[in-house]
């Protein structure tokens, strides 16, 4: 009961003036055109990473098989190459050519300081002991 | 008439809502069990709808010889089988099958006919072909014949067609090995077999980024042999000639080396193809140098020699009067010629091969002596070779001799010993008296290369070096004026002995006439040896050792000296003789 009574002893208090205010518009359209464009982005780029390993997966397995074959085609050589040069392809192929096995096998026999090379001794037993490599009687 | 609001039927809706539950009740039973009862068995077949496992064979190591030739080799493969449960047109499938991988029509055509076990079921899986080649598979695939698939598997190849069979053996057509080397080092040589799980899509087509379990499969370990390739191919062709020269039934030659107990050659006439076994008759594929027992006849003497020089119960220079026949109980044994009485010393038996003289220096030895020599040489045991089918050869324990075994066994008659033991008792004498394990096998080569060696071969002092040493001036007297002039080889001395025994009958009830097995047995350069060779020929038309087998030795032993650059060695000392001394 006592503010009225001061109230109206004083003078009243002056109250500003109410102005109505624009709403505060919040710009919508950039962050919209932005989030889209980074999901945009996003899915592109998941999609791509996608595609990508998909291809890299593809090659990967086409790489594979291509070492496989190249593995195998290695194999056959190797056994190409073990035939041709088994024994007997090369004894034939020798044939073929005019080649013999030699019936004897000839020895020569290198003197030390002998300075008029080598000579073909046959079957002198004497003289067949290579210098240097003669061993002492048991 | 007051007009009555209609009410639904209680009962019509009792019947509904008990409708309505049963089909629900129904639904969520049906729902539990797809979900939970049978949740992991429709996963299972999603899964093999989806998932594919493909075996992978594990690549079969390689045998090398010793210079890493190779000798036996795998190379990938695929079996073609057939689902005749979705073989669609039976006649045309089976012509085209047949042309492609030229088998019988009407076999393949067989074969892809619906059929029923014994059980009642359907067959749902038979082979058409094993060991195919790849681009052959290649081509049937490409005609996508419905029914028809393939498997990976392995074809194994001998590049060398004959050479060395009987060592190698062979594999069947799974891959495992049935004989030979490929038998004992299976589980060396199989590696172990992987699997891949890959993920596809109805058609077929690989999905990417999918399940894709990879078990990687290991490679088995290769093999390096103790064989040399090309003596080995010379040996072989050296001996086929001996047979067929001598009218032999077959023949065996070994090669190895003393000082190691390596085995540079090793072949047992007739031989085979491993690659196409099934073709020869199974006793081709027997290695009869290890798996063959005979009466090695004289070249057993070396035996009888050694035990009296090494237990000394005989002189050097002493002299025994041979006859050239000796009764001992109810037998006469006879030595190859008549000859008078002669003068012989221990030298002069070996070098002409007296069958008298070597029964009366056995005599002497006593048959407990004689036959601990027998044992300590290797004979009646096997070699440690650990080949398959080798055989310990049989020699009597003394206590079963009879009267007249010391008559027979110091001359090599009335035991029976491998080619390879007898090889190993003069690689013995060759090595100074120390045997050594004989080996065929060098090392094994892992898939990163690494070298894993061999054990070192066992040995063992047999008879003293000085022991070796005169056995060796006396074997080599026998070859410069004994019965194994054949087996000279100018520029070389060879110390060796001929055999000729006569061959048991099949009952064991006595010997067959005019059968006999020839052989030669040596080693060179005599004063430093590093080769031993022994030529052995089965039933030839010349039966005496020193004809039908020493021209073999020496043929093999030219080619081998050569091959392996052995330089030539002085001329042993010649032993005290009787014979030729004057």
């Amino acid at each position: 009961m006592t503010a009225p009574r001061a109230r109206r002893k004083g003078r009243p208090a002056r109250r500003p003036k109410l102005r109505v205010v624009a709403p505060r518009r919040r710009r919508r359209l950039p962050f919209l055109l932005i989030s889209l464009v980074v999901v945009g982005t996003l899915i592109a780029g998941v999609a791509s990473v996608q595609a990508l390993v998909s291809q890299s997966s593809f090659h990967m397995s086409e790489l594979s098989r291509r070492t496989e074959q190249l593995r195998e085609r290695s194999l056959e050589l190797r056994l190409k190459v073990a035939e041709l040069s088994s024994p007997r392809h090369l004894q034939d192929a020798a044939r073929r050519l005019g080649l013999r096995v030699p019936a004897e096998v000839n020895l020569l026999t290198v003197k030390a300081g002998a300075s008029g090379g080598a000579r073909g001794t046959g079957s002198t037993h004497d003289q067949l002991a290579l210098d240097g490599h003669v061993q002492g009687s048991p | 008439m007051t007009r009555r609001t209609p009410q639904p039927p209680a009962r019509r809706l009792v019947a509904l809502l008990a409708v309505l539950s049963l089909g629900l009740g129904g639904i969520l039973y049906r729902l539990v069990v797809l979900q939970v009862k049978d949740a992991s068995a429709y996963q299972a077949m999603a899964r093999n709808e989806l998932l594919r496992e493909i075996a992978l064979p594990a690549t079969r190591g390689t045998i090398f010889d010793r210079n890493a030739q190779p000798l036996a080799m795998s190379l990938p493969a695929k079996a073609v089988f057939a689902d005749p449960a979705i073989v669609r047109n039976t006649a045309s499938e089976a012509r085209a099958v047949a042309s492609i991988l030229h088998l019988d029509r009407a076999e393949v055509e067989a074969k892809l006919r619906p059929g029923v076990r014994a059980d009642g079921t359907a067959v749902r899986f038979v082979y058409l072909a094993r060991g195919i080649d790849l681009d052959v598979a290649a081509r049937l695939a490409a005609k996508h014949l419905p029914g028809i698939g393939f498997l990976a598997e392995s074809r194994r190849y001998y590049p060398g067609n004959e050479l060395a069979a009987q060592v190698l053996g062979f594999v069947g057509t799974d891959g495992t090995g049935l004989d030979g080397l490929e038998s004992q080092y299976q589980k060396i040589l199989a590696g172990r077999p992987g699997h891949q799980v890959v993920e596809e899509d109805p058609q077929g087509v690989f999905i990417p980024q999918g399940t894709n379990e990879d078990v990687p499969p290991v490679p088995g370990e290769d093999l390096v042999l103790t064989i040399d390739q090309d003596i080995q191919y010379r040996v072989q062709t050296a001996l086929a000639q001996a047979v067929k020269e001598n009218n032999a039934k077959g023949g065996t030659v070994i090669v190895m080396d003393p000082r190691t107990g390596e085995i540079l050659a090793m072949a047992d006439y007739p031989w085979f193809d491993p690659g196409h076994f099934a073709d020869y008759a199974s006793s081709r594929w027997k290695n009869g140098t290890v798996a063959n027992a005979y009466e090695p006849g004289s070249v057993n003497k070396v035996i009888t020699a050694a035990a009296a020089i090494q237990d000394r119960v005989v002189g050097l220079s002493q002299r025994f009067e041979v006859p050239d026949h000796l009764r001992l109980y109810d037998k006469v044994f006879h030595d190859a010629h008549g000859h008078p009485p002669e003068q012989m010393t221990l030298a002069d038996i070996l070098a002409y091969s007296s069958n008298i003289g070597a029964i009366k220096v056995a005599g002497l030895l006593g048959k407990d002596r004689f036959s601990s020599y027998l044992d300590r040489f290797g004979l009646g045991h096997t070699t440690g070779l650990g080949f398959p089918g080798e055989s310990s050869g049989i020699v009597p324990p003394p206590g079963q001799w009879s009267g007249t075994s010391m008559g027979t066994i110091p001359i090599g008659q009335g035991i029976a010993v491998t080619p390879l033991q007898m090889a190993s008792v003069y690689a013995t004498v060759a090595n100074g008296g120390v045997w050594v394990q004989p080996r065929l096998v060098r090392g094994t080569v892992g898939e990163d290369g690494r070298v894993t060696p061999a054990p070192p071969p066992d040995t063992r002092q047999v008879i003293s070096a000085q022991t070796a040493s005169t056995l060796t001036r006396m074997l080599a007297y026998a070859v410069e004026v004994g019965t194994g002039t054949e087996a000279q080889i100018p520029g070389y001395w060879v110390a060796g002995k001929t055999g000729t025994a006569l061959k048991p009958l099949p009952n064991a009830l006595g010997y067959s006439t005019g059968k006999y097995v020839a052989s030669f047995i040596g080693f060179l350069p005599a004063s430093r040896p590093s080769l031993v060779i022994a030529a052995i020929l089965d039933e030839p038309s010349t039966e005496f050792g020193g004809i039908a087998a020493a021209p073999l030795f020496r043929q093999i032993a030219h080619v081998a000296v050569a091959r392996l650059r052995i330089p030539p060695a002085s001329k042993p000392p010649a032993p005290q003789h009787a014979i030729g001394a004057g």
